[in-house]
């Protein structure tokens, strides 16, 4: 019972000390118009791969897909995984176009273009970036003995997250806009017997933040 | 009595679990998804020959942990749905030997190195795994038409939260996924199957009729040459 209220506390404290994150959000827009999108036309989400020094965390994408998924006015969004699959290998880190011009390429080749249109595939946004631990500090000591355990100390460490994304119009072979999404937090975790994690959710910031400026790109329409 | 068995126990435990901390047995599980493409319209062999379907690696050095990790499995798996995608026809073969004229082209792929990094060694969160092939191309008669070096590429997502088993075998699915994607965007682009496949469309544009004689009245196959002719 002691321990099932010692964890309701922690929990309870994670929640309550959350670390503060800032975000910064830039756009560009070829036209002030919302893009009208039919309900049924489907919009993914994929993260670059080709940088062999990071790649953007499939974790994110997933993230910013249920963002734009979300709600009555919510697109109908295909999952990265599935996609890719559908398409294998023309969106593997080797083979996936760097350029809206290079959606020629599948537009010309009818095995694709076919495989594109049983999707429903109308627009494709491209997320590249990563989040990372810029700096770290402190440190926490644990011990066990026969009398019990505890932690003692305490550690810091800030994250910054540097994302851009790209809206591209897959039929028409245009980009529709493009956006960047810069944020950071610093995340505390003071230890006295028990450490209580003050997490800045640098991530999910940028995610929310990106899903919820690129949904407002579209106009959904029934 | 008993306790000294329990000591000898307790001390086989932790010999077993000491050995097993360094040392990691993979056998990689993969599923890969068909390729979109059109088939190019030949009957190719593939020669999965034993020394590919059993290829293990393992680990030497003293000072990395005794890797061993077997891939041949995976490798036939990937082939097998990759080529029944990119040719007309394709054929298993286990030996080059078994080469016969009704085969356009006949495929020789082994595997020539396997390499890895683990994040103790790039202090990243990732591994690595590079993988170099060595791809032969025969004609039907046995005549060599192409010789090249292949490789490919794969790093995990991330290793958080996975054992190292899982963070290896993803890693080698993602290279097998890049060799997958390798052949099928550039093997007609290899120059001497480039040109054979060139010398194998020219008859065709002189006299189609003969040409539907020596491809084996493979209708499928003559259409897609006829296609492919056309757009070049």
């Amino acid at each position: 019972m002691k321990t099932r209220v010692m964890n309701c506390l922690v929990v309870f404290a994670s929640i309550l000390f959350a670390g503060c994150t800032s975000l910064t959000i830039d756009e560009h827009r070829t036209s002030e118009d919302r893009i009208n999108i039919e309900s049924d036309q489907t919009v993914v989400v994929l993260g670059r791969r080709h940088s062999s020094e990071y790649e953007t965390e499939p974790s994110l994408i997933s993230c910013v897909g249920n963002v734009l998924k979300r709600g009555s006015d919510g697109l109908n969004v295909m999952s990265e995984s599935e996609f890719v699959d559908a398409l294998y290998p023309w969106f593997e880190p080797r083979t996936a176009p760097l350029h809206v011009n290079d959606l020629g390429r599948f537009l010309d080749d009818s095995t694709i273009h076919g495989t594109m249109e049983a999707l429903n595939v109308s627009y494709i946004i491209w997320i590249d970036g990563q989040t990372e631990t810029t700096d770290s500090s402190g440190s926490i000591g644990c011990s066990i003995s026969v009398g019990g355990a505890g932690c003692f100390g305490f550690g810091t460490w800030d994250k910054e997250s540097d994302y851009e994304a790209v809206v591209w119009d897959y039929r028409n072979r245009k980009t529709e806009g493009q956006l960047s999404a810069d944020a950071s937090g610093t995340s505390y975790m003071p230890a006295i017997i028990i450490p209580i994690p003050i997490i800045a959710r640098v991530q999910n910031s940028a995610c929310k933040g990106m899903g919820a400026q690129l949904k407002s790109f579209f106009a959904t329409q029934e | 009595m008993l306790g000294h068995i329990n000591i000898k126990f307790t001390l086989f435990l932790l010999s077993v679990l000491a050995l097993s901390g360094c040392s990691n047995s993979l056998v990689v599980n993969a599923k890969f998804p068909k390729p979109v493409s059109e088939p190019i319209g030949i009957t190719m062999g593939v020669v999965y020959s034993d020394e590919l379907k059993n290829y293990t690696y393992e680990e030497k050095e003293d000072e990395r942990s005794k890797w061993k990790i077997g891939i041949g499995e995976a490798h036939q798996t990937l082939f097998e749905n990759v080529f029944e995608e990119m040719f007309a026809n394709s054929q298993k073969l286990s030996t080059l030997e078994e080469n016969s004229a009704n085969l356009d082209l006949v495929l020789f792929p082994t595997i020539s190195e396997f390499q890895y990094s683990s994040p103790r060694e790039t202090h990243s969160k990732i591994y690595e795994v590079w993988i170099k092939y060595n791809m032969q191309v025969y004609t039907g008669n046995g005549d060599l038409v192409a010789d090249w070096i292949m490789s490919a590429y794969g790093k995990t997502p991330s290793a958080f939260l996975k054992s190292r088993e899982d963070a290896m075998n993803q890693a080698i699915v993602i290279a097998l996924r890049d060799l997958g994607a390798s052949l099928v965007s550039g093997f007609t682009k290899v120059p001497e199957v480039k040109s054979w496949l060139e010398q194998k469309r020219a008859p065709q544009s002189d006299d189609t009729d003969t040409f539907e004689d020596e491809s084996s009245g493979n209708q499928a196959a003559l259409l897609t040459l006829n296609r492919n002719h056309n757009f070049n």
